[in-house]
């Protein structure tokens, strides 16, 4: 008996084998490694990984408690012809949105030109009035992003949702690809794998390049909400491996238009910060006044051009989700090429024959509030009870600007370790772009796994574990 | 450079890290003395209450119990939520200060203070009812002893380390007066005739509480005398948990900070340091009887002093307010991170 013995690929594109059952070719290696491989070693490497995680505290808050950021031994395998093209679909995407952004607080030549309406802009919640007309140092707005894509029935790629304000598990991909290599070096065999290890240092680069003009050496800190926040070892990982300080809003003071550091002998500049804040509690005197996460004063400074934020304020308008829809048209507007990658269908629930056809259709269909992120927000119709489509079929009809709706895509599943077997569960890949001069994107990127049996929901924050995810380097 | 809060909380990594040793420790050395020694009806004074009282809870202690007897103490020195300065309490509080700082701290040395504190959880009253204080005492010291040998071999002795440093001198310099003091006054009371060897056992586990037993008789093994353990347990310069050899490293770990410019030149911590050292080496002889509770008074007020004008030059940020934390985790908690 195997790991894979009762394994049912079929029903839904499986990432590891093909529909006669087949490991695809770029998994043979990886296939008959495990197929010789006895549950009880393979559950040991499990174990070992996951106690490894606990010590280290590689945790992310779940249901209020500090849990271990549960972690897949079998690892997802791209290959690299396949990664070439979607690393060339996300940087074109990353480009238009960072694009978007600027035209938005600065020309609206998009919106006068009529590709994206501009009641849409103006009603996202994440538009920053404050942002008009102020250009950002470079005038860059995205540094970071990370962009959601899946895989439908027949294996065709899409992006499911772009998130550009404070795209969380870049440690995850570094970390993930660390305890392979600790536990389950053999797997490595007869494979090359592309590194992720410099991220930490692409993402240093990009966060430098949004200095100040004429700042030959920026001083740079990560501000983080604090050890209470779902991310925090996230902010830790990335401040002590790009070697900046790890701040919060209190160790940072505003006097004469420049943010100091409050350090034991006295204040120090800084020239950028990467904030994972929300941008409503950035500076009390400028936006939540009873913010105590932020620093009063922050954004004077920021108007002055005396402090880079990244990402920029307001860049919300760029991952609305009803702006999604039109980020096609937008890459078309902006770097005149054809999109290269493919979206999901997706309705705008302010139109009324959109809405009247997603409310009538909603056991099918899944709904998410257009600023909603990490899984809240959010009806997978198929999976709900008349009861809670009910009460979002309210909520749709009473703010439509507030919710989109799309097709269930039937996500595709990869072999996943639970109970002592390989059992088929749901994926997405979540690639990190880093836009600094150029947009480079760290290969592979955070694969994530819906834990319960049957379900689309991959987010960290509502259960989910992930694969160390390998773009393979040539011809497997 | 250096962040004030991260200044503080590697200080009170440092200081709860060895507070949960030094209870450890001397909870361990009263079992086995009120194993042997006196009575039941005796152990409670002479042993157990003197082992509240240097933790400085006494009051807090005799409102929930009747008397300190093996039981009571032991589980209000480990695991009792009413007790801020249990073991269990202090792992907590260096977790926390930990990872507010765990960028600066060497993974290694970031994951043996979440062990240590993973591990403590895991035990259960019944289990230490069921195996005894000694494996629970041994686990909590020897995650002590790998956290601090972690950050000696890990470390550049650079300012995070000299905080860790001061933290850890500080609080024992302190915990070993009042250790001494405590046991002092019960066991040496008024009278002179303090060489009586009347209370043998009882100063070879005084010695033991502050791991001192052995390297005391590698100094004099012939006289064990109240007088000759004060003496050592207070002045010994090479001993590393006496309180001069504490309070040399307090001075040393603030003067190299001043050094490199991290706290401002002639703090009063370092003035504080100076003076509370001056007074143990400008001692003729150690005094016996009551002068040297009185001493061992001023030391520990010293020490808080210490402790407080760190605070107040090094710490300092506008409107800090310790419970900072508590405040930000409502909105802290809702950052989406998505």
């Amino acid at each position: 008996m195997s790991l894979f013995t009762g394994y049912r690929p079929e029903g839904f594109y499986d990432e590891m084998f093909s529909s006669d059952g087949a490991p695809r070719p770029h998994y043979e290696h990886l296939f008959r490694g495990l197929f010789g491989l006895r549950e009880r070693a393979f559950a040991a490497k499990a174990q070992l990984a996951a106690r490894s995680y606990l010590t280290q505290g590689i945790t992310f808050a779940y249901q209020g408690r500090e849990q271990p950021f549960p972690f897949d031994l079998l690892p997802r395998l791209i290959p690299s012809d396949e990664w070439d093209r979607l690393e060339r679909g996300l940087v074109q995407r990353v480009k238009a949105l960072d694009r978007f952004c600027a035209d938005v607080y600065g020309e609206r030549r998009a919106v006068r030109d009529g590709v994206v309406p501009n009641r849409l802009v103006v009603t996202s919640a994440s538009y920053q009035r404050e942002m008009a007309g102020l250009v950002p140092p470079g005038g860059r707005y995205v540094h970071v992003a990370g962009i959601d894509l899946i895989r439908d029935l027949d294996g065709t790629w899409r992006v499911l949702e772009d998130n550009v304000r404070t795209p969380s598990g870049l440690s995850y991909v570094v970390q993930n690809r660390k305890f392979m290599r600790r536990v389950f070096a053999e797997a490595f065999v007869a494979h090359e794998v592309r590194p992720v290890d410099d991220a930490p240092y692409l993402m240093h680069d990009a966060l430098s390049a949004a200095a100040p003009e004429g700042v030959a050496h920026p001083r740079m800190v990560l501000l983080t909400p604090g050890p209470y926040n779902a991310a925090y070892y996230e902010h830790a990982f990335l401040a002590q491996q790009m070697g900046i300080p790890l701040v919060e809003g209190h160790d940072l003071v505003v006097r004469d238009r420049r943010v100091w550091l409050k350090t034991t002998s006295g204040q120090e500049p800084v020239d950028v910060i990467y904030r994972r804040i929300d941008d409503a509690f950035l500076d009390p005197v400028a936006f939540r006044a009873d913010s105590v996460l932020g620093v009063p004063g922050l954004m004077q400074c920021h108007r002055a051009g005396t402090v880079a934020l990244c990402n920029a304020v307001g860049v919300g308008v760029a991952d609305d989700k009803a702006v999604y829809c039109h980020v096609p048209d937008l890459i078309r507007y902006f770097l005149g090429e054809e999109p290269l990658l493919e979206q999901v269908p997706t309705y705008r629930l302010e139109r009324e024959e959109d809405r009247e056809y997603v409310l009538d259709n909603l056991d099918k269909l899944v709904v998410k509030a257009v600023d909603g992120a990490g899984g809240y927000g959010m009806l997978v119709g198929p999976h709900a009870s008349p009861q809670e489509r009910e009460s979002f079929a309210k909520d749709v009809r009473r703010n439509p600007r507030g919710y989109i709706g799309q097709e269930t895509i039937a996500l595709s599943r990869a072999p996943v370790f639970v109970d002592g077997r390989f059992r088929a569960r749901h994926v997405d890949l979540r690639p990190f772009v880093l836009y600094g001069d150029e947009p480079r994107v760290v290969p592979g990127g955070l694969t994530r796994v819906a834990l319960r049996e049957g379900s689309l929901v991959v987010n960290s924050s509502q259960g989910g574990g992930s694969k160390d995810t390998w773009v393979l380097a040539g011809d497997p | 450079m250096m962040l004030a809060r991260v200044a503080e909380s590697l200080y009170w990594t440092a200081r709860n890290l060895e507070r949960s040793e030094t209870l450890s420790r001397l909870l361990e050395v009263s079992h086995s003395l009120a194993l042997e020694g006196s009575g039941n009806g005796t152990a409670s004074r002479s042993v157990w209450e003197p082992v509240v009282e240097v933790t400085g809870d006494l009051e807090a202690f005799l409102r929930m119990h009747r008397r300190a007897e093996e039981r009571s103490v032991s589980w209000f020195l480990t695991f009792n939520p009413v007790n801020p300065n249990s073991i269990l309490a202090c792992l907590t509080r260096a977790r926390l200060n930990a990872r507010s700082v765990r960028d600066l701290l060497p993974t290694e040395v970031w994951e043996a203070v979440n062990s240590a504190y993973l591990d403590v959880l895991a035990w259960t009253p019944r289990r230490l009812a069921r195996e005894g204080i000694y494996p629970f005492c041994q686990l909590v010291r020897r995650h002590s002893h790998l956290i601090q040998g972690l950050i000696d071999q890990e470390m550049r002795r650079d300012e995070a380390w000299q905080f860790l440093r001061l933290g850890r001198y500080l609080e024992r310099a302190e915990k070993s007066a009042r250790l001494l003091e405590v046991k002092y006054h019960l066991f040496a009371p008024e009278d002179p005739a303090l060489g009586a060897p009347l209370e043998l056992t009882q100063w070879r586990a005084l010695l033991s509480s502050a791991a001192a037993h052995e390297a005391y008789l590698h100094t004099d093994p012939t006289e064990l005398t109240p007088v000759a353990v004060a003496r050592f347990l207070v002045l010994d310069e090479l001993f590393p948990r006496s309180v001069l050899f504490g309070l040399n490293e307090v001075e040393r770990a603030v003067s190299a900070l001043v050094e490199w410019g991290v706290v401002p030149p002639d703090p009063e911590p370092l003035r504080l340091a100076r003076a509370a050292r001056g007074m143990l080496l400008d001692l003729p002889t150690l005094p016996a009887d009551r002068r040297l509770a009185e001493l061992l008074d001023r030391i520990q007020a010293r020490c808080n002093e210490i402790g407080e004008a760190l605070s107040e030059t090094c710490f300092a940020y506008p409107h800090h307010d310790p419970s900072g934390h508590d405040r930000q985790r409502p909105q802290a908690a809702r950052q989406a991170q998505n």
